[in-house]
Order: structure tokens, then sequence, then C-alpha cells
């Protein structure tokens, strides 16, 4: 009897078959971002967030609470972590922004972007630089893109990104790496502001 | 897919001048392509630890929880300096589910390098040496340029048993011949050479029992490359019964060992082995080899549980090499380029003989293998010079078409001969039936003139 009745917004919106894809992303954002940020709001706010602001430690929190340790078939986890990874995309691009443009030291673009951690704490017009050329790798190659999100975002495993993906994990792989050397040519193309 | 990202990640797994080959095929003419995915490339090398991989902070947890799991089994590990007997430990070479295998330096009788193969806790040390000791004279009696030597065998203070074998500086034969893009003519030189060294085993009374592209390395002498087969002895000593346990709990290196077993090793006594066994294991390794595949896939067996992977060992007929190629899809493109023709031209290289050959050793009756490594290797060598294999139909259009193939020169020759000859014979008869034709017009000629003068003579007669 109470089995159904207690069902989460969140896991009936991911175990709804009549939706289509990107209708039940649409649907899980909001809630997936309100969850998400709470958490990563706690994380930022200790001391050593490069110790606690880990995507996948994150994004698995989140899940969590919204959705409890229940079975759920992949098919509709993935769409939970594609949520989870745009959230988790506006959550960093608003902490950036709210920081305000934090002066620069060097001249150089420092290019030390190994994380969300690194996202979170480093320098805001790098972050937003960040994603202003992650948003045109979307429209350039929108397949690189997606394991982009699903990796760095939401923290996933090559082999769990494969999965939601639905590829095989050398072709993870293979995106990625192209995705990586892409960014990173963006990123010291960028033009220096003034 | 997007061209550029194809090109780039194919470009990957090539260096150097494999590399720059890779490059010139797949961009051609188009140098923005080129310059697209160069400056990517380029990108690539200088990214360092850029977007890094986002889950090394898991990964680096469950690893060092795998790793305190394998320490459990595994015991103390060693450690660089450390003196095993006689040999002192240098540095780590690699690592699998047997245990692991150590550069270490000998200081005596003689001073040289050797490798040190660790194996596990788990197993009975004493069992190990006393089958190792048993089959020493036999390892010892193997001399063979393309074999690597096992020097000798002990126990380590932990209580674990480990082999010494000449150290050998190369790598596994699938990579070298994948990097290097060889060819299949070139592979099949390279085989041969294996082949040499397992039939000198055989000869010296040691079946090496767990023949697979990793035990089989190739080593560069002046610029040659030299097969070289290791750890012969050990898959005997360690008695590496494929159980449930090993297959499942190790690390996958073990986990690679189903897809080269054969069917009697399949068996659940386990004990029937015989040289033929290699045969069959020389059989996957060629057609993986040839193919880039092996006969069945490793991931499939081990999805399947143990005793269906067993079953399938035993029972089931794999594809011919040729007709896995077309089963391939995208990878056989792949597998095509690393051997520098299209998927049509190494289909075309496959079919026939080497299908043959290959499908003789991975019968599932040893008695309808090839009986020995020389064997195959001669067969091959018969396939390289065009001769007709004892592996292939003994029909009468397959032997003509060999000998042709083979004396393609003497054939061309004898066939103008013959053209020559026919025509000359058509030409003379020709002559000759014109000639009768002639003379019987003449003789009619001179008979029609006789008469005419007869008849004038007569006419004048009656006047």
């Amino acid at each position: 009897m109470e089995g159904e009745s207690v069902h989460s917004p969140t896991l009936s919106i991911l175990l709804d078959q009549s939706q289509s894809d990107a209708g039940r992303v649409a649907k899980l954002l909001p809630l997936v971002y309100d969850q998400l940020r709470s958490v990563a709001q706690r994380a930022l706010a200790t001391e050593r967030p490069d110790h606690t602001l880990q995507a996948t430690a994150l994004v698995h929190e989140a899940y969590l609470r919204l959705v409890g340790d229940r079975a759920v078939p992949w098919s509709s986890k993935a769409h939970f972590y594609v949520a989870a990874a745009e959230a988790m995309r506006r959550i960093l691009i608003d902490h950036a922004r709210s920081r305000g443009r934090v002066k620069r030291g060097g001249d150089r673009v420092k290019l030390s972007l190994t994380s969300v951690a690194d996202l979170a704490t480093g320098d805001s017009s790098e972050i937003l630089g960040f994603d202003e050329v992650f948003r045109r790798l979307e429209t350039e190659v929108p397949e690189a893109a997606a394991v982009v999100r699903l990796r760095f975002y939401a923290g996933l495993t090559t082999d769990q990104t494969a999965e939601a993906l639905d590829v095989s994990s050398n072709t993870v792989d293979r995106r990625w790496s192209f995705a990586r050397a892409w960014l990173f040519r963006a990123m010291q193309e960028r033009p220096e502001e003034g | 897919m997007s061209r550029p990202m194809d090109i780039f990640a194919m470009a990957l797994d090539f260096e150097g001048d494999a590399r720059a080959v890779w490059l010139d095929r797949a961009c051609g003419d188009d140098a923005a392509l080129r310059a697209e995915v160069e400056s990517l490339l380029e990108a690539h090398d200088a990214a360092g630890a850029f977007l890094g991989d986002p889950t090394h902070v898991m990964d680096a947890e469950s690893s060092k929880e795998s790793a305190r799991q394998t320490h459990r089994h595994a015991g103390p590990s060693e450690q660089s300096g450390q003196m095993i007997g006689r040999y002192k430990l240098l540095q780590p070479i690699g690592e699998g589910g047997f245990g692991s295998v150590w550069m270490a330096e000998q200081k005596e009788p003689v001073k040289r390098r050797v490798a040190l193969k660790i194996i596990k806790l788990g197993m009975d040390t004493k069992q190990v040496i006393a089958r190792f000791e048993a089959e020493r004279q036999a390892l010892a009696m193997m001399d063979h340029p393309n074999i690597a030597k096992v020097l000798d065998a002990g126990t380590t203070e932990s209580g674990r048993p480990f082999f010494v074998m000449e150290l050998i500086n190369g790598v596994p034969i699938l990579e070298y011949c994948d990097t290097r893009r060889l060819a299949t003519r070139a592979r099949l030189d390279l085989f041969i050479k294996v082949c040499n060294a397992i039939q000198h085993a055989h000869q010296k009374g040691v079946i090496h029992r767990d023949i697979k592209p990793g035990n089989v390395m190739i080593t560069l002498h002046d610029g040659v490359p030299v097969p070289k087969v290791i750890d012969f002895g050990i898959a005997k000593a360690t008695n590496q019964e494929l159980t449930d346990k090993t297959l499942f709990t190790q690390h996958q290196q073990m986990i690679g060992t189903p897809a080269y077993m054969s069917p009697e090793q399949a068996e659940m006594s386990g004990l029937d082995i015989d040289t033929r066994s290699d045969i069959y294991s020389l059989g996957v390794l060629l057609y993986e080899l040839l193919t880039g595949t092996t006969p069945f896939n490793s991931e499939e067996l081990m999805s399947k549980g143990y005793a269906e992977m067993m079953r399938i060992i035993r029972e089931t007929e794999p594809d011919r090499p040729s007709t896995r190629l077309y089963t391939l899809g995208d990878r056989a493109t792949r597998t095509a380029q690393q051997r520098c023709v299209d998927v049509r031209e190494l289909g075309l290289v496959l079919r026939g003989d080497l299908d043959w050959i290959i499908m003789k050793c991975l019968e599932k009756d040893r008695s309808r293998r090839y009986d020995t490594a020389n064997g195959l290797a001669v067969d091959i060598q018969r396939h390289l010079d065009d001769e007709p294999v004892t592996a292939g139909p003994p029909g009468a259009s397959y032997r003509l078409g060999k000998f042709v193939k083979r004396n393609r020169a003497g054939v061309i020759a004898a066939a103008l001969v013959a053209t020559a000859l026919l025509l000359g014979i058509a030409g003379t008869t020709g002559g000759m039936l014109w000639a009768l034709d002639q003379k019987t017009r003449a003789e009619r000629a001179e008979q029609d003139q006789a008469r005419e003068l007869t008849r004038a003579t007569e006419v004048k007669r009656l006047i």
C-alpha cells in the first residue's frame, strides 16, 4: 500500500515512461537544481573545498536526498544525471557571478581546471570563460559536449557515461580526449580581457 | 560523427612516423582538416592535467580499496631495493592476476639483469616449486633464439614462489604489429618464428600451456624484430587451472586467457594436455594477429558464466577469419588500416589458405590439428610461396590455381609456345590445303588444255 504512495516527486518523474527524454530532464531540472545547490553550498562553506566539492559525491548526495536508495533502472537514472550535470553547470556559473569579477593576478590564463572544485574556487573570469567555450563545443560537436557534461559536471565514470549515452566505453574515451583537447585549445585562444 | 574527431582519436593510437602516415592517409589533400587535427593533437599533448580525470578522487579511493583487497590476498608486496634471494629488485615492470614482475639485478655468479616474476600468495608454494624442479631439467635443455630462458626459481621470505627469467626488453607481439601497422605477410613471418620456438620446446618435452599475445614479446636486434616466447614452464608449475575463482576474482590479465584456452583445457579434468594444446593456442594467436579479434570474444565469454564459457570453448565452431572480418563493422576498417590495406583486400588475403590453416589449428578434435608447430609453420611458408597448403581442399582446380600462381612466368611462356604451335599448325595446314588446291586446279587446267588440244586435232582431221 504505502510503497507506491511514498514515491518522491523525482522518482515519479524518473519512472514516468509517458514523458519524452527531454521532457523528463526539463521536469527534473528545477528539483535537482535546488537540491544540488543546497548540498553544494554546504560543501562550499567548509574550509577545504577541494576535499569535499567533488562532483561525483555532490551529485550522489543530491540523488540520495531526492530519490533515496531505491533500485531504479539505469535507463531512468541517466535522465537524473543529465539534469544534474546541467544543474551543476548553472550552480557553478551562479557562484562565479555572485563573487563578481576577481582581479586576475597574472596575465596568463591558468588553465588549471582539473575538477568541478576548481570551477567553484578558481578565478571567476576563467570559470565564465570555460562556460563560454563549453557552450561553443556544444553547438559545434554536441556528442563530445554530452560526454563532458556527464563526466565533468556530473562526475560519472567512463562506464557510467557510456551506459547513460548508450555508446561503448571506447567511444566515450575517444569523445572525451577530443573534447579535452578542443576545450583546452579554445581556452588558450581566448582573447585576453583588458 | 565528426570527421576531425575520428581522425584525431585514431591518431592518438599511433606514435611518431606511424601517426604521420595515418594523418597523410586520413586527411589526404585536405590541408584545413590536417591543420585542425594537428592543432588538436598539439593541444592534447599540452593539456597536462586540464580537466584531469574528473572521477580521479573516487577512482583513487576505489583503487586503494582494491589494492587493500589484493594485499589481503597477496601478502606483503615487494619494494624496489629489496633483496629476494640473490636478486635485488630494481623496478616493477608488470602486474597481473598472477602476481608481479620486476626488473632485478643478479650479482652472483654473474652480474646481469633479469626479470623476476613473483607469484601471488594463495598457491601452495612447495608444490609450485616441486613442479618447477620436476621440469627444470627440460627447461634447461631449451636453447633457442626465440625463447626467453627461465633461469631459476625459489621462495621469497614471505613464502611466495618466484621465477627468474631472461630479461626481455620488448613489447607484446600484437601491440608491436599494430603500432607498426605491419602487413599480413610481415605478421606471418614473425609468427613462423614463434612456431619455430614452440617446436623447439616441444622437442625438448616442454609444453607452454599459456601461449597468448602477452607471452610473445618482440624485441629489436639491430632493427630486426625478434619474437621471444616468455613464461615457459610457469603455467605448468603454477598449475594454472582456470576455475571460477581465478577467472572472476583475479585481475584482467587472467581474464584475457579463456579466449586462448584449448577445448581439452576446458575439459573439467584438465589433465590430458599435450603439445597439440599449444597448437590450438597458436591458432588463436594467429587469428588475432590477422583479424584483430580472437575466435571467441573474451568479454562475451566472460559474460556467460563459467560452465557456459567452457561449453562454448569445447563445442562452438568459431567463424572463419575472413567471415569474422565482415561481421566486425567499424572495427574491420580499423583492423584493415592497421595492416595497411582496406577491408576488401584484407578479406581476400584471409580467404582460402589462411582461413583453412587457422581453422585446422582450432579443430576441437586435436587429432585433426597440425601434429606439430613445425607442420603449421611449413604450411604458412607454403602459403607465402604460393604452394598448395595441406590444410586446403585436395581439389584439382585449387592445385592448378596454385601451380599457375607459383609458376606464373613458366605458365605464360608455355601458353605462348602452345599458341604459337597451334598457329603454326593452322598456318602450314592452310598453306598445304591451298597448295593442294592449286595443284588440282593446275592439273584440271592441264587436262582441259589437253582436251581442247585433242578436240582441235580431231576437228582438223575432220576438215
